[in-house]
C-alpha cells in the first residue's frame, strides 16, 4: 500500500497542474476565439459566404 | 425531478439560442466545402476552441467518470500520454500538415490521391462502420447523464435520447460545420464553467480525503497504480500511446485541422489544445473517484451505489446549487450537442464522399480527378449535401436503436477504443506510411485495412458469444488490450509486407510536399 501512495501524491501533482493548465488555456482561447467567431458570423448575416479568405495550404 | 425552474429555464435559453445561431449559419452555405469543413476559414484559436469541445463531449466526460467510478485515480495516465502525443503531433506536424496540404475534406480522400478508388471505398466503409459503432453509445450516455443528474426514473432513458437526438440532428442538419463551430465554442465556454464550480463543489461537499479514503478502502491499491492495474498495465500503455499518435486520423478530430487556413495553423492548433488535454481526462475521472466516494457516504440514500453509468451525474444533481445545476446542465446539453453534431456530419460526410459517390463514379466510369468543387466524378456538390443530410437522419436513427438495446463487454471507454482500432489499425499503415514510406502502394493499403480490421471486429464478435471461443483464445476475449495492440502492429506490417512483394506490379504513386508550409 506504501507505493500506492507514491502514486496518488503524484496523481494530486498532476491533477492540480493539469487543472491549471486547462482553464487557464480556456481562459486565453475563449477570449482570442471570440473575436474570430464575432466576426465569421458577422460575414454570415452580411451573406458574404465563407469562402471569401481562403488560402492554399 | 429534483431540478428547479430556473435550472431549466438556464437550458432552455440555451437550446433557444443554439437553433437561432443555426438558422443564421443556413444562409453561409454555399457548397459543399462550407458544409462540411467551413470553406477551410477557421482560425487559430477558433479552431482549438472546436477541437477541445469536440474531444470533450459530455459522452467523454461520461465514459471518463465511468473509468473513475470503477479504477479510482489509476486512468489518470490516460490524460498525460494524450497530452505527450498531441505536443509531438504539434511540433512534427506528424500526418497533420501533410493531409491538410492535400487539401482533402475526409481522411479516405486521401486513399483516392495516394491509392486507388477502390481502396478510398473500403476504407471509407471501414472508417462508417467504426465511427457508427462507436458512435453507437454517445446518446444513451447523454441520456444517462441527464436522467441521473435530474432524478428522472430510469424507464424514461430512451425518452429522453431519442429527445435530445431530434435536436441535434434537425441542429446539425440547418448549418453543417458552420453550426457546429459555433455551439462547440459555447460548450467551450460553458463546460469549462461546469467543470470548474462542480470541482469546487465536490471539494467542498465531499472532500479530497475522503475520496481518497473511501476509494482506498474499497479498491487498494490498485486504484492508483496504473502498472498493477489489471484494466491497464504495460500492454494497455503501448496500446495507448500508439493509438493516440495514430488517432490523429480520426474524422471528427482531423476535420478541425482541414479547416483551417493552411498546414501551418493545423499544426499549431494541436499544440495549443494539448494542453488541455490532461484537464479533459483528469477531471471527469475524478468526478467519477467522487461519485464512487459519494455513493459510500453513510448519509447516501440514492439508488446508483453500484452502477459507475449514473452515480457521478446524481451526485452533481444533489450537492450543486439553483443557477450552477442549470448552468451545468446546459454545459452538458451543449457538449452533447456539439459532439453529436460533429460526428453525425463527419460519419455522415465519409459515408457520402467516400461511400455513395465512389460507388457512383465506378459505375459512370468517370476520371480519378478532383473537380474545382471538391468532387470526384461521383455526386455533385449539391447533392452531396442532399445525402450528407439524409444520412445524418439515418444514422441519428440506427443510434437511438443501439444505444436503446446494446451492453458493451466492457467499460464504454474501452469499447470505443475498441470501435476506433477497426479503423485505427489500417490507418498505421495506410496513412501513417503512406504519406512517409514512398513504397507504399495500393495492394499494401488493402492489406492493412483488412489485417488492421479483423483483431477488433474479431474481440467484438466474440466478446457476444465467449462459451464459443476456445480455451487456447479466451485471452482475446477477457481483455481487449491484446487484441486492440495486436490489430495495430498487423495493420503497419499488412502494409510494408503487400508493398514490397508487389513493386513490380503496382508501383505507388509519388506525392509532392516541396511547398508545404
Amino acid at each position: 500500500m506504501e507505493e500506492a501512495w507514491g502514486w496518488l501524491s503524484f496523481w494530486k501533482f498532476v491533477f492540480i497542474v493539469a487543472s491549471l493548465l486547462f482553464y487557464g488555456t480556456v481562459t486565453v482561447v475563449a477570449l482570442k476565439g471570440a473575436g474570430d467567431l464575432v466576426q465569421m458570423i458577422r460575414d454570415m448575416i452580411g451573406h458574404r459566404g465563407l469562402n471569401h479568405g481562403e488560402s492554399n495550404g | 425531478m429534483q431540478l428547479h425552474w430556473f435550472d431549466l429555464l438556464i437550458v432552455l435559453v440555451y437550446v433557444g439560442g443554439t437553433i437561432l445561431a443555426g438558422t443564421v449559419a443556413r444562409s453561409a452555405i454555399r457548397g459543399i466545402s462550407d458544409f462540411l469543413v467551413a470553406g477551410r476559414t477557421l482560425k487559430t484559436h477558433l479552431a482549438v476552441a472546436t477541437m477541445v469541445s469536440t474531444g470533450l463531449g459530455l459522452v467523454t466526460v461520461m465514459y471518463f467518470a465511468e473509468e473513475g467510478f470503477k479504477n479510482g485515480f489509476a486512468p489518470f495516465l490516460v490524460g498525460i500520454i494524450a497530452m505527450a502525443t498531441q505536443i509531438v503531433i504539434g511540433k512534427t506536424g506528424f500526418i497533420v500538415s501533410r493531409l491538410r496540404h492535400l487539401q482533402v475534406m475526409t481522411v479516405p480522400e486521401f486513399y483516392e490521391i495516394k491509392y486507388s478508388r477502390g481502396v478510398r471505398l473500403l476504407g471509407g466503409s471501414l472508417l462508417a462502420l467504426a465511427g457508427t459503432l462507436n458512435m453507437g453509445l454517445f446518446p444513451i450516455l447523454g441520456s444517462r447523464f441527464v436522467v441521473g443528474f435530474t432524478g428522472l426514473p430510469q424507464e424514461y432513458v430512451n425518452y429522453v435520447m431519442v429527445a435530445m437526438l431530434i435536436v441535434v440532428v434537425v441542429y446539425t442538419l440547418m448549418g453543417g460545420m458552420v453550426s457546429v463551430v459555433i455551439t462547440d465554442f459555447a460548450q467551450f465556454v460553458l463546460l469549462t464553467a461546469g467543470f470548474l464550480f462542480g470541482t469546487i463543489f465536490i471539494l467542498t461537499e465531499i472532500g479530497w480525503e475522503t475520496i481518497v479514503t473511501t476509494v482506498s478502502a474499497h479498491k487498494g491499491a490498485i486504484a492508483f497504480d496504473t502498472i498493477a492495474n489489471p484494466d491497464y498495465g504495460w500492454i494497455w500503455i503501448g496500446y495507448f500511446v500508439f493509438v493516440s499518435m495514430i488517432g490523429v486520423v480520426w474524422q471528427p478530430e482531423m476535420s478541425r485541422p482541414l479547416s483551417t487556413e493552411n498546414s501551418f495553423v493545423a499544426r499549431r492548433i494541436f499544440l495549443i489544445q494539448s494542453l488541455t488535454a490532461v484537464g479533459r481526462a483528469v477531471v471527469p475521472m475524478f468526478w467519477g473517484a467522487a461519485a464512487f466516494a459519494f455513493t459510500h457516504l453513510p448519509s447516501y440514500t440514492g439508488s446508483y451505489a453500484d452502477d459507475g453509468r449514473y452515480a457521478m451525474p446524481e451526485m452533481l444533481g444533489q450537492i450543486l446549487p439553483i443557477g450552477l445545476a442549470g448552468l451545468l446542465l446546459a454545459g452538458m446539453f451543449a457538449a452533447f450537442m456539439s459532439t453529436h453534431d460533429s460526428y453525425l456530419l463527419a460519419w455522415s460526410g465519409v459515408i457520402v464522399r467516400d461511400v455513395i459517390s465512389p460507388i457512383k463514379a465506378m459505375l459512370s466510369s468517370s476520371a480519378q480527378q478532383r473537380g474545382a468543387d471538391g468532387t470526384w466524378g461521383g455526386l455533385s456538390s449539391e447533392r452531396e449535401i442532399y445525402w450528407t443530410r439524409a444520412i445524418v437522419i439515418i444514422l441519428a436513427a440506427f443510434l437511438a436503436i443501439f444505444g436503446a438495446f446494446y451492453t458493451p463487454p466492457e467499460t464504454s471507454f474501452k469499447f470505443m477504443y475498441v470501435t476506433g482500432t477497426i479503423y485505427f489499425a489500417g490507418c498505421v499503415g495506410t496513412i501513417g506510411l503512406g504519406l512517409y514510406w514512398r513504397k507504399a502502394n495500393t495492394v499494401g493499403a488493402y492489406c492493412a485495412l483488412l489485417l488492421g480490421a479483423l483483431g477488433p471486429i474479431n474481440f467484438l464478435v466474440m466478446a457476444e458469444m465467449p462459451e464459443t471461443v476456445p480455451q487456447s483464445l479466451q485471452f482475446l476475449v477477457e481483455n481487449s488490450n491484446i487484441a486492440a495492440l495486436c490489430s495495430l502492429v498487423l495493420g503497419g506490417l499488412g502494409m510494408i509486407v503487400g508493398s514490397l512483394l508487389t513493386q513490380r506490379s503496382h508501383p505507388a504513386r509519388p506525392l509532392d510536399f516541396s511547398d508545404m508550409k
